[in-house]
């Protein structure tokens, strides 16, 4: 039974191995100068901006979601790189990154002072932030999908759950400096639900996408 | 040699593969061809599905998608672990493929994988079983080429048989090994 292996060895090049590090950073690097540029360049930047600058809960608020945007995108490198360990805390990091923002959503409107009342914050206008989060996600989503799908996935399901949570976070990231708005109802309602369920959809549809 | 020391000669030859070593390509093919034939042929025969053209259709299939994602393997990493990654990959697509079949039953598929028995050490363990089965001289010398690595001079020289000699009690023991996994024996 040599001749496959005949035939492999006849087709063997040089390859450079890849290493999950130095493609997370590459991914982050992107998804971040996009979004930066899509905010700078189409949907402009939030309003609120001075005031912002100084809030501690608003730089928590976007650490929880780089939290969950990093640590989604090394899962799913590590889980497209055979034999990767892939350690339990790493496993937890993107969920609980979800978990924080969403609390922090909550901390925000009650240290802003002037987030309004929640009834107003579920306004009908407040589904533009929704599919502009979307929108903002695609892209970043289809390079990490094109990433992953050059490596060798052995997880399919896991790796596209976590490739819908970096999208989310990407996504959620580049709204954030766009919309103004720190009413706890209107970012729990219009950025929270995409983001808890970007993850489920792109699961549905993703790990189909990376078998090999 | 010590499973370390196998672990380390493994990794060092892959990583000369990735550079394009022809040579040692064909050593990490010829040495991975065996554990990855039986651990296929353990999991069917767990799940009551042996069949030797099945078993030799993953090992193939197991190979090719080594050689494609080939690029995927750390260096600095052992080899093993990455090619178990694989191989599981490889066995579970099979049986997705196999359950869309009406008249298809592959019940067990996931707990055969799961098993603590289909680890590494089990494996090595079959691997030895069948080594043993083989002639005391022509086991001594495809270990000494096949698994410490030795050159065929190299292990000429230690047995002190002729180089011609070394390579056909190779070349027999091989067969004789493929024969064996292919059949099922020692497991």
């Amino acid at each position: 039974m040599s001749d496959p292996i005949d035939a492999l060895v006849r087709d063997l090049s040089p390859v450079v191995p890849r290493s999950s590090l130095r493609i997370t950073a590459a991914w982050v690097a992107s998804a971040t100068l996009f979004g930066l540029a899509s905010v700078l360049f189409i949907l402009g930047w939030r309003s609120d901006w001075i005031e912002v600058r100084f809030s501690l809960s608003y730089w928590l608020a976007g650490g929880a979601l780089a939290l969950t945007l990093f640590t989604a995108a090394r899962l799913g490198i590590c889980l497209s790189m055979p034999g990767a360990r892939v350690s339990p805390g790493l496993r937890l990091a993107p969920g609980a990154g979800l978990v924080l923002t969403l609390v922090m959503f909550v901390i925000l409107h009650v240290t802003s002072g002037n987030a309004g009342d929640l009834a107003t914050g579920l306004a009908a206008t407040g589904w533009s932030c929704s599919v502009a989060l979307a929108a903002l996600s695609i892209l970043p989503g289809l390079l990490l999908l094109t990433f992953m799908r050059r490596l060798a996935v052995t997880e399919p399901a896991g790796a596209a759950t976590a490739l819908g949570m970096a999208m989310g976070a990407a996504g959620a990231m580049a709204i954030g400096c766009h919309c103004d708005s720190t009413n706890a109802a209107h970012l729990l309602v219009f950025h929270g639900v995409p983001l808890m369920l970007m993850p489920v959809v792109i699961r549905l549809v993703g790990k189909r996408l990376l078998r090999w | 040699m010590s499973r370390e020391a196998r672990d380390v000669y493994l990794a060092e030859a892959m990583a000369k593969a990735q550079r394009g070593d022809q040579a040692a390509y064909r050593e990490v093919l010829e040495s991975i061809r065996v554990i990855i034939k039986l651990y296929s042929t353990r999991i069917l025969k767990r799940i009551g599905r042996y069949d030797p053209g099945i078993a030799e259709d993953m090992t193939q299939d197991v190979l090719l998608a080594v050689h494609q994602k080939r690029h995927t393997y750390d260096p600095s990493q052992p080899l093993l672990p990455w090619l178990f990654s694989i191989t599981r990959y490889k066995i579970i697509d099979y049986g997705r493929r196999e359950r869309r079949r009406p008249t298809s039953s592959l019940e067990g598929l996931e707990e055969a994988l799961a098993a603590p028995v289909l680890s590494e050490a089990g494996t090595e363990r079959d691997l030895a079983a069948i080594l043993a089965t083989l002639p005391a001289r022509t086991r001594e010398v495809l270990e000494m080429v096949k698994l410490e690595g030795l050159s065929v001079a190299e292990a000429a020289a230690r047995t002190q048989l002729s180089e011609s000699n070394v390579k056909v009690l190779v070349h027999r023991a091989l067969k004789t090994l493929r024969g064996k996994a292919a059949r099922g024996e020692s497991l």
